[in-house]
């Protein structure tokens, strides 16, 4: 049964985006899905991703597309590795504004976060993110960029995001937010009224595709499920931007041994 | 807290990368940056060229010798990734690093080797290619290289049969399991089994390990967790057949570390690993 849910703080800055540097920098999906296919094996996406992690919290910050972001590197570094490890938000949030020149809180872009992903971020546990809009960086953490990320150019072909979610591959939205997506389960996206706002899709539940959120235990456990109809409409929506993120070129460094016992 | 040595940093490209960055408009192009060579070189020689522990021995020196390729990378900006391949889907086992932008190529065989570069900064993506004949490949002897093993092994069991090895725990799994407790086997094969499994979310997800350190206890979570808790529910018929398990899971953790020594676990490294011992015991008879 759908249920509606509340809206947090959003942060997409969806007229700020760059469209022109989203569409020309990136990959073509169907490469990175290609290389999806043939990586084996491939995971049983029919599975609660929650518990790998904790949901992360924006609070009030228009912070949104920094946690997404955020979560992409966690999500493939544990595509990757089969390691767990939480990266920046903060970090992820305020050099995304850097790049789109956008100060104050004011949200950012998905192109700006991009371009945050080739430079590269750091770990959460170098620069937290803090409880009020700070963007002052640690000293020496431009040092510490050592994970960097891929991403694809944005697509609005549904079956090229629908083939992403099924392969296992988390996929990073900048959508306009308003209750028809804001609900335990969204059947029918229409777009309209709302702010913009960026979210994590990755694995599904049944035939339903899973957003992960970034505001706490919303909905119980920070996530909601969209129907493959209302995927397609918040795919194909005109002010509507999804990029793919992928383990496969991601840039770490060296793993330390994980002992058995 | 998962701690990383980031005194060295590897980078990885993937071929789909250089591809895609092809197609995406970015250019791939040899320059003279990376060389591929074949020499003769021996370990621990100090009046020769030193290549972390490999020596580069000059005409007329004769030494205990072997064949091993060397690729220099000569870019000191770019990422870098490189693969030896023997065939399209096999890589090579024996490629090290044993200084930054040196790569050392061991073992018996022909190897196509590409070496991937991207430049961040001018968004140029480099690809080279170069052949590393190290001569016909010779099947491996019968190795026997964990003779420390005899030690802890004092019932060696009849090693008749061809276990897999890959990720050099199979062979321990092995010989190490008591022959004696096929109740006890059983599970751990199953248990081995489903941890590899869970890496892939069958039926449900979990990690190898956690930068949250109560999630990293959590066996609903870490696969090491519920390894640990598999072991403690598991009953020995007598004590010493549990201590015959003991050694046998203290060995194949040892063989695990040894494993992630020279070479860095990704997840499907972990997923073979799991499944090697999972193999090995259920080829014991």
């Amino acid at each position: 049964m759908s249920r509606p849910l509340p809206t947090h703080r959003l942060g997409y800055a969806v007229g700020s985006e760059d469209r022109g540097y989203l569409n020309s920098a990136g990959l073509d999906p169907r490469l990175m899905l290609k290389a999806a296919r043939e990586f084996k094996p491939s995971l049983n996406v029919n599975t609660h991703p929650m518990v790998l992690f904790d949901p992360l919290n924006q609070g009030n910050q228009g912070a949104c597309q920094g946690h997404a972001l955020a979560m992409m590197f966690t999500i493939c570094y544990f595509l990757l590795t089969g390691r767990v490890e939480m990266f920046s938000r903060a970090a992820a949030y305020y050099w995304s504004q850097q790049e789109d020149g956008i100060r104050g809180d004011r949200g950012s872009t998905l192109s700006g976060g991009r371009k945050v992903a080739a430079k590269g971020l750091p770990l959460e546990s170098e620069w937290r993110y803090p409880s009020r809009y700070d963007p002052r960086e640690p000293a020496g953490i431009q040092n510490r960029r050592r994970f960097k990320l891929v991403a694809s150019k944005p697509t609005q072909d549904i079956e090229q995001i629908r083939e992403a979610l099924d392969l296992g591959l988390p996929v990073q939205d900048g959508i306009i937010w308003d209750a028809s997506v804001s609900r335990t389960l969204s059947t029918d996206y229409r777009g309209s009224g709302g702010g913009g706002h960026s979210t994590t899709l990755w694995t599904k539940k049944d035939d339903d595709y899973r957003r992960i959120n970034s505001w706490g235990m919303w909905d119980g456990d920070g996530c909601n499920e969209n129907t493959p109809r209302s995927l397609k409409q918040q795919v194909e929506h005109r002010y509507s931007s999804h990029v793919i993120y992928a383990p496969e070129g991601m840039i770490y460094p060296d793993l330390a041994p994980v002992n058995l016992i | 807290m998962v701690r990383f040595d980031f005194a060295g940093v590897r980078r990885y490209v993937c071929f789909a990368l250089l591809v895609a960055g092809l197609l995406a408009g970015g250019s791939a192009f040899p320059d003279d940056a990376v060389t591929f060579s074949t020499v003769i070189a021996a370990e621990q020689d100090e009046t020769c060229e030193r290549i972390g522990s490999w020596t580069i021995i000059p005409a007329g020196v004769e030494f205990k010798l072997q064949k091993i390729g060397v690729v220099r990378i000569d870019d000191q900006e770019s990422s870098y990734a490189v693969k030896a391949r023997k065939s399209l889907f096999e890589l090579a086992d024996g490629i090290s690093e044993p200084e930054p932008r040196i790569f050392v190529i061991e073992g018996n065989g022909k190897y196509l080797v590409e070496v991937m570069r991207f430049n961040s900064r001018t968004g140029a993506i480099y690809s080279d290619e170069g052949v590393i004949d190290l001569g016909d490949e010779v099947p491996d002897p019968d190795e026997d290289d964990d003779e420390d093993d005899e030690e802890d092994d004092p019932d060696p069991p009849v090693p008749d049969v061809d276990v897999a090895n890959k990720m050099g725990v199979g062979k321990i799994a092995y010989r190490l399991a008591p022959r004696n407790d096929a109740k006890t086997l059983k599970q751990y094969q199953a248990i081995y089994k489903q941890a590899a499994d869970f890496l892939y979310g069958i039926p449900t997800l979990k990690f190898v390990s956690s930068s949250n350190s109560a999630h990293a206890s959590d066996p609903n979570r870490s696969v090491i967790a519920w390894l640990n808790q598999e072991y403690e529910k598991t009953q020995c018929e007598d004590e010493e057949t549990c201590k015959a398990w003991e050694r046998w899971r203290l060995g194949v953790a040892d063989a695990i570390n040894k494993g992630q020594a020279s070479k860095s676990y990704l997840k499907n490294d972990w997923y073979d690993a799991f499944n090697e011992v999972s193999s090995a015991l259920g080829a014991v008879k």
